[in-house]
């Protein structure tokens, strides 16, 4: 399936955030629409590099646009959307992460079987695979804190805030997922 | 002077600009005449650069709107809605539900007990995880393998200690005490199946 356009390249400028922000918190579901238009690319690509899977970055992309309708009331236009959005993209994929992990372990109590801990990776030696794959592959950890530091420029300490773990933790998983990367990207 | 292990061990930092000016320029020489320093660095400094330069946007294979405006409430869109959506409503429900829960829970919330029970599978769980770290500690595993092993283990170590917690705080009521006992023997032995995985690799 081809990616949608957001817009054609022929159509008259879409009005920006500024206009559409306070449209959309009044309750214009097509000002919000249009802000989805605007910045859809954006939130899928964290969402997707958080995740690594197709399927489920856009579920969650989903469910950050859902999110911000509900918060964008609370929104007071101190930081830009993007900046607003890309956080609480992150506290989107976050969140749905641990409700995972609790749902696996909860099934473990029942005596299913054992649930994957980390995505499958490729493992074979000398591998050479693209940037983007090698980050899927990443255990989810190091994963999350390499794509928000190297990739999104958060500061390590916005990381570990939003990761909800200290700042040593998410310098060491930095380190570890650049090691990785370089290892299976040689 | 600094060592070469000492400057390899910072070059992240170095990188990342966490140094201190003396830290910094004590690494930068030290690289600047150490040919795998300087290899390293170089690599580290490319794969951020990569990093950087990947494309900000990524736009989803479909449409996605259709399945966001029906999980709005709109009636005219089309898509499955994952659920319903309410626009700012207060959640004084689920707010109230918790007060009760807490009040109700509060006899249990007693701080740490141990029981011979317990203290068997706490020396059990402390083994396997002995076990776990010195399969990482010897080196000998695939960087993934090793990746997936710690996740593994870091995973488990949360959920045992959850799971620890609630023992020391229902020791008094028998029922839970048995399922929980039980519960924590599952993650050890999952733990344990974690570690012989990353064994055979």
């Amino acid at each position: 399936m081809q990616p949608q356009p957001l817009a054609s390249p022929a159509a008259p400028p879409a009005p920006d955030d500024a206009l559409l922000v306070p449209r959309a918190r009044a309750g214009d579901r097509g000002a919000f629409e249009a802000l989805y238009r605007r910045h859809a690319g954006r939130v899928h690509a964290l969402c997707l590099r958080l995740c690594g899977d197709p399927q489920e970055a856009a579920g969650l992309t989903q469910d950050a646009f859902v999110r911000a309708w509900e918060r964008l009331p609370g929104f007071r236009g101190e930081s830009l959307l993007l900046t607003w959005l890309h956080r609480l993209t992150v506290n989107v994929v976050l969140d749905h992460r641990r409700a995972v992990r609790r749902r696996a372990l909860t099934e473990l109590d029942a005596g299913m079987d054992l649930p994957a801990l980390a995505p499958a990776a490729p493992d074979r030696p000398g591998a050479r695979l693209d940037l983007e794959s090698a980050v899927g592959a990443l255990p989810a950890g190091a994963r999350t804190v390499f794509v928000l530091h190297d990739v999104e420029g958060y500061r390590l300490r916005e990381v570990a805030d939003l990761c909800g773990i200290a700042e040593g933790t998410a310098k060491s998983q930095l380190h570890r997922a650049r090691r990785l990367l370089r290892e299976v990207l040689a | 002077m600094m060592t070469h292990q000492e400057a390899h061990a910072l070059l992240n930092d170095l990188l990342d600009d966490r140094l201190t000016p003396d830290a910094r320029a004590a690494v930068a020489a030290h690289a600047a005449g150490c040919s795998v320093c300087a290899a390293e660095l170089d690599g580290l400094r490319r794969l951020r650069e990569a990093a950087a330069d990947l494309p900000a946007e990524l736009r989803p294979a479909h449409d996605l709107w259709p399945g966001i405006a029906a999980r709005l409430g709109d009636p005219d869109a089309a898509g499955a809605p994952r659920s319903a959506v309410r626009h700012r409503r207060p959640r004084l429900t689920l707010l109230a539900a918790a007060v009760v829960a807490l009040a109700l829970l509060a006899p249990w919330l007693r701080p740490d007990r141990t029981t011979p029970e317990t203290a068997a599978l706490d020396a059990g769980y402390a083994q396997v995880r002995r076990d776990g770290e010195r399969l990482l500690a010897e080196g000998g595993l695939p960087p993934l393998a090793a990746a997936e092993l710690r996740d593994g283990m870091s995973a488990i170590d949360g959920a045992v200690r959850e799971t620890r917690q609630a023992l020391d705080r229902t020791a008094g009521a028998p029922d839970q005490f048995r399922r929980l006992t039980a519960c924590y023997r599952r993650k050890i032995d999952l733990l344990r199946q974690v570690v012989d995985r990353a064994a055979r690799t």
